[in-house]
């Protein structure tokens, strides 16, 4: 009896622990995507700034990586919103993750809003979103957060999204203003 | 009689088409599965109109009501179409397998659908050559991405495929339409980019890793100028099959896209590059190519080679240095092939003003050397068959001073090349080298006479005894 007894607790513990395994193998699977899937936003960012930087405004280009850098944010919130339903721990550092690439899609969707004007509705939406979601238990707002990697704008570096904000035009200080009213 | 037939046809016409629309969503759904697997496409897109127009009704089957019943009915649809189109090229039939496979994405979500219709749209951007239409790349990778989370972030041999196929529909739209840039190119680069780099995370065979290394390599060179370096990949492509066959349609392909390369090349180094490829093609025409019009590929390749210099000489540091010898080289070609070209039309009527066109076309690499007399601009490989023909030139035109300058640098030329001293051609002087001494020798001694120069002859013959007898050596030699 003793020995059934030990038997299905081994049983049972075997699932509990294997059923736990698998969870963090996935978790570390997403975890790894949406690293990955930030790198290309920022590299997509980087990409549309050289464009503007080098070459007249193509809008067909302009709306295309616009697009494109849209695909990537969602597939980011997809994974994000996968995560905080499958785990109860801290996500700070993947909300830090969609948080930014939600900015970094508000300040491209900034870059056209003057040949489209629901742009600029799409990137208050955005940074809202990102505001809220960062909201939650942080210390350093995300904007004033160092950034883990380099955005390059001409021969200007940045480290910081509010640095960023700051460089651009009277539509993206409207944002700003947004963000003083959530603070 | 008439009316009793009339009304029997109208009652069968009623019939019919009651039977027709008595027939459920559920039974129509099976004959599509099974039409479209027997290939009848026409029956699909039919049946499938039938479909959705019996779903539009007020009270439609519950069929309708299903997702996976409905975007399969679309599905189906918008391939069906698809297939009608490669066969008929109708473009209505692409625009509607479009929409049918968007529709179909709408209920659904399925990437690969996705996919599908993005490379569609990317076609018809093609066919129509409308380039700016990038709106079918952006879908495309929407598919490959969702295929790739779908195969839990594995690249599968399927995606690869899609990969390439993709690939190869960005290069297409960059290069479309070919005679204006509607875009700048560089979302095209972008993206190719992104492609190659999601393939290369899976173990490649060499063939696949070429595959993607090589348009890595064309998104990224002269400034991510994709458009230009797939016109000279092309360009390079077609001067291998002119050179195969060189006739006066492979030389236009050649040409053509060779010039479409220079059109859209970014950097200086790249424009010197095609107008140095562009001048080669000409030569190579002008030399095996059949029919060809002598004089005017000369005239061309002297003209796209003098541009080429140009550059370089206004951008020196921006060209290296192998591109920089081979542009000297090909243009003191051209230069010494035109000169020779109007040198040799000894039917000419007028053959004096032939001997003057050639000594103009040669003076253009011509400059002062600071002795009175003349120089060629920079030196290249064969620099001194263009002093001997000039020196032909300057004989034939009776001017002396012009022909001994020309001739005494051609004499200085060789001899430096084959870097020998006038003491070495008594001693060590190899009969090779002694034959072709002996040619350049013969030249002077023929321009000394007719001119008189009794010191140059005084020195000359002795070099010319000894060359000949070195020489004859050679010539026996080889006949035995």
């Amino acid at each position: 009896m003793r020995f059934q007894i030990s038997l299905m607790v081994i049983f049972v513990w075997l699932i509990v622990t294997t059923g736990s395994y698998s969870q963090s193998v996935i978790k570390t699977k997403f975890e790894q995507q949406m690293v990955d899937y930030e790198t290309d936003v920022v590299r997509c960012y980087n990409e549309l700034q050289k464009f503007l930087y080098q070459d007249d405004r193509n809008l067909a280009e302009m709306i295309a990586f616009e697009n494109l850098l849209s695909i990537y944010v969602d597939r980011i919130l997809e994974i994000f919103n996968t995560m905080e339903r499958l785990a109860g721990s801290s996500l700070e550092t993947y909300r830090g993750v969609a948080a930014r690439a939600l900015i970094f899609r508000s300040l491209t969707y900034l870059e056209r809003s003057k040949e489209t004007p629901e742009n600029f509705d799409k990137a208050v939406n955005d940074y809202k979103h990102a505001l809220q979601l960062y909201k939650k238990g942080t210390t350093i707002p995300i904007m004033n957060k160092k950034l883990p990697y380099e955005v390059w704008i001409g021969r200007k570096m940045y480290t910081r999204l509010a640095d960023l904000l700051d460089d651009k035009n009277k539509d993206f200080n409207l944002l700003n203003s947004l963000h003083d009213i959530n603070e | 009689m008439k009316k009793c037939v009339l009304s029997y046809l109208i009652a069968l016409l009623l019939i019919t088409t009651q039977i027709a629309f008595a027939q459920d969503v559920r039974t129509l759904y099976e004959k599509v599965r099974q039409e479209y697997e027997s290939g009848n496409f026409a029956t699909v897109v039919n049946l499938c109109r039938q479909i959705i127009e019996r779903c539009e009704q007020n009270y439609p089957d519950a069929e309708c009501r299903y997702t996976d019943v409905m975007k399969n009915v679309y599905r189906y649809k918008g391939f069906s179409e698809f297939r009608i189109f490669s066969q008929e090229q109708d473009m209505d039939q692409l625009e509607e397998a479009i929409n049918s496979l968007i529709k179909s994405h709408e209920l659904y979500g399925d990437p690969e659908i996705s996919f599908n219709y993005g490379y569609m749209q990317s076609l018809r951007a093609i066919k129509l050559q409308n380039g700016r239409d990038l709106n079918g790349l952006v879908n495309a990778w929407h598919g490959i991405l969702g295929l790739y989370a779908r195969d839990e972030w594995q690249v599968s041999n399927d995606l690869l495929n899609k990969l390439k196929i993709f690939i190869q529909q960005s290069v297409e739209i960059s290069i479309t339409p070919p005679d204006s840039a509607l875009t700048t190119g560089r979302f095209n680069s972008f993206i190719i980019r992104l492609a190659c780099d999601l393939a290369r995370r899976k173990n490649l065979t060499p063939a696949d890793s070429l595959f993607f290394n090589v348009y890595y390599r064309r998104a990224i060179e002269d400034e991510f100028n994709l458009r230009g370096n797939e016109w000279r990949a092309r360009g390079f492509e077609a001067e291998q099959l002119f050179k195969n066959d060189p006739y006066d349609s492979t030389y236009r392909i050649c040409r053509g896209y060779l010039e479409l390369a220079l059109r859209f090349a970014k950097s200086t180094q790249r424009k010197a590059e095609m107008l140095k490829e562009l001048t080669k093609v000409a030569l190579y025409m002008e030399k095996y190519g059949r029919n060809s019009r002598r004089e005017t590929e000369l005239q061309y390749a002297r003209e796209k080679a003098s541009q080429a210099y140009t550059i370089l000489q206004e951008h020196h540091s921006d060209i290296s240095r192998g591109l920089e010898n081979e542009i000297k080289k090909v243009y003191g070609n051209a230069i010494f092939r035109l000169v020779d070209y109007y040198f040799s039309i000894t039917t000419s009527k007028d053959r004096m003003n032939s001997f003057y066109h050639a000594r103009r076309i040669g003076e253009e690499i011509l400059i002062p050397d600071g002795n009175g007399g003349l120089k060629q601009r920079f030196k290249w490989e064969g620099y001194e068959d263009l002093y001997l023909k000039l020196s032909d030139v300057g004989y034939e035109l009776g001017d002396e001073k012009f022909a001994v300058d020309m001739v005494d640098k051609a004499w200085k030329a060789v001899l430096e090349i084959n870097h020998i001293t006038i003491p070495q051609i008594y001693s060590s002087v190899n009969p090779q080298t002694a034959k072709e001494l002996l040619q350049f020798a013969q030249v002077y001694q023929q321009i000394a006479e007719r001119f008189g120069l009794q010191s140059v002859l005084h020195w000359l013959r002795p070099i010319i005894k000894t060359l000949s007898q070195k020489s004859f050596y050679t010539n026996q030699k080889g006949g035995m």
